[in-house]
């Protein structure tokens, strides 16, 4: 019994390796006759000695300061705005639920209405990840897995404390600017919603997991595939690319306010407009993968029996 | 120059010849040193190598010793020979005339 764990741990030790060193490194444990607890000592050391290889690496610190801390704590930003205000919706519509809704025929519309909006921001919000997901996937292959184990612990972190923090401060800026309601008291619009763990906790994490994590370890599995031989093709898909990361720039709340201070409301409406202009090309990685996948399929049928 | 450890594995893959691959340069060194090396200074070493184009490797064949698993085939580049030419120079260079090297010729 004690073995049989002991061999699941080597497995699964072995798979913070490459495929086919994890094959040589097996294979070789096995002809020397290791035992599952020299091969877990064997395995485990490797990788240690291969994680303190990519720190004195440069260009994974730059990755990590340049690329995934400031990718990752948007995308939890964005992702933990989108899940308070769908959990508005959820909450109207799942906690306060009555049959007799379903005779009003506004009822019927405004859910047609709330849904829509919901799912366009779910996608959206998968969109950006799936971008951040296909930048990762070109990093070298063999800081791929770090980075991608990096990515994901950094989106934990987000979701937990970053996100929280910002929009909360975020919020006690916008208190500090507009005068308070004539009775005195703050606004506290959706008191009802937050007051429940669910949404105000567990929902922005399962959201985080489903609409981020997911799309980005596809995108990451995609950009890693992606050979970028062909120079138009390239030179497209990294323009999408560019325009995605803006908008999502963009799209970070405060940063209206932050220009409204600077450089006063019109630029605001220049910055509303660029966001309208620019949002078609954020759904890029729908285009992709369609075009991917009739491609692949042409390509089958057209290959020799 | 290379270091001690790249150097034993230099020559343990030279004097292995075709059959130089992760085991068995393993199992080379523990029989000339009586020191075993682990597999992560055994990789980690061999990555080394390859990058400065010491030793060539790729995926052989795999066998049912290995539990039908392929091996790390090594072969050392002429870089690599004269490297470790270099560091032997050195070593019987500097060790002329050491109390060591007297007591050595000694025992042979």
């Amino acid at each position: 019994m004690k073995n049989r764990i002991l061999w699941s741990l080597v497995t699964l030790a072995a798979r913070a390796l490459g495929p086919d060193e994890r094959d040589c490194v097996r294979g070789d444990l096995e002809e020397s006759g290791a035992s599952a607890s020299e091969s877990l000592r064997a395995i485990f050391g490797l990788v240690m000695r291969r994680a303190g290889a990519a720190c004195g690496d440069w260009s994974n610190w730059l990755r990590l300061a340049a690329l995934i801390i400031p990718l990752s704590a948007i995308l939890s930003i964005i992702s933990r705005r989108t899940a308070d205000w769908s959990a508005i919706y959820f909450w109207l519509y799942l906690n306060n639920w009555h049959l007799s809704f379903m005779n009003t025929a506004g009822f019927w519309s405004v859910l047609a209405e709330s849904a829509w909006g919901i799912s366009v921001g779910f996608l959206t919000l998968a969109c950006f990840s799936w971008t951040g997901g296909f930048v990762l996937g070109n990093s070298p292959r063999r800081a791929l897995r770090m980075n991608g184990f990096l990515f994901c612990c950094m989106l934990l972190l987000g979701a937990l404390l970053i996100a929280p923090y910002y929009l909360h401060s975020r919020q006690a800026m916008l208190m500090q600017r507009f005068p308070p309601r004539p009775d005195g008291h703050p606004y506290h619009d959706n008191d009802a919603v937050f007051a429940l763990t669910f949404y105000r906790t567990v929902f922005p994490l399962i959201l985080q997991a489903i609409v981020v994590v997911l799309p980005t370890i596809w995108g990451m599995y995609r950009g890693r595939r992606f050979s970028g031989s062909h120079a138009f093709l390239n030179l497209m898909i990294w323009t999408a690319v560019a325009t995605t990361v803006l908008v999502m720039l963009l799209e970070v709340p405060g940063l209206g306010l932050v220009i409204w201070t600077h450089a006063g409301p019109s630029a605001v409406n220049v910055l509303a407009h660029l966001v309208r202009g620019l949002r078609l090309l954020v759904y890029w990685p729908l285009v992709y993968l369609i075009l991917s996948a009739i491609w692949h399929v042409r390509v089958q049928r057209l290959a020799p029996a | 120059m290379i270091g001690e450890f790249e150097y034993l594995m230099l020559s343990a893959a030279s004097r292995l010849g075709e059959d130089a691959y992760g085991a068995s340069i393993r199992q080379e060194i523990k029989h000339s040193t009586g020191r075993s090396c682990s597999i992560g200074a055994l990789y980690t070493t061999l990555d080394r190598l390859e990058k400065k184009g010491m030793v060539k490797t790729w995926l052989g064949e795999p066998t049912p010793q290995r539990g039908g698993r392929a091996k790390r085939v090594v072969r050392v580049t002429a870089k690599g020979a004269k490297a470790a030419s270099d560091f032997y120079a050195a070593v019987v260079s500097v060790s002329r005339g050491v109390s060591w090297e007297a007591r050595q010729r000694t025992i042979r």
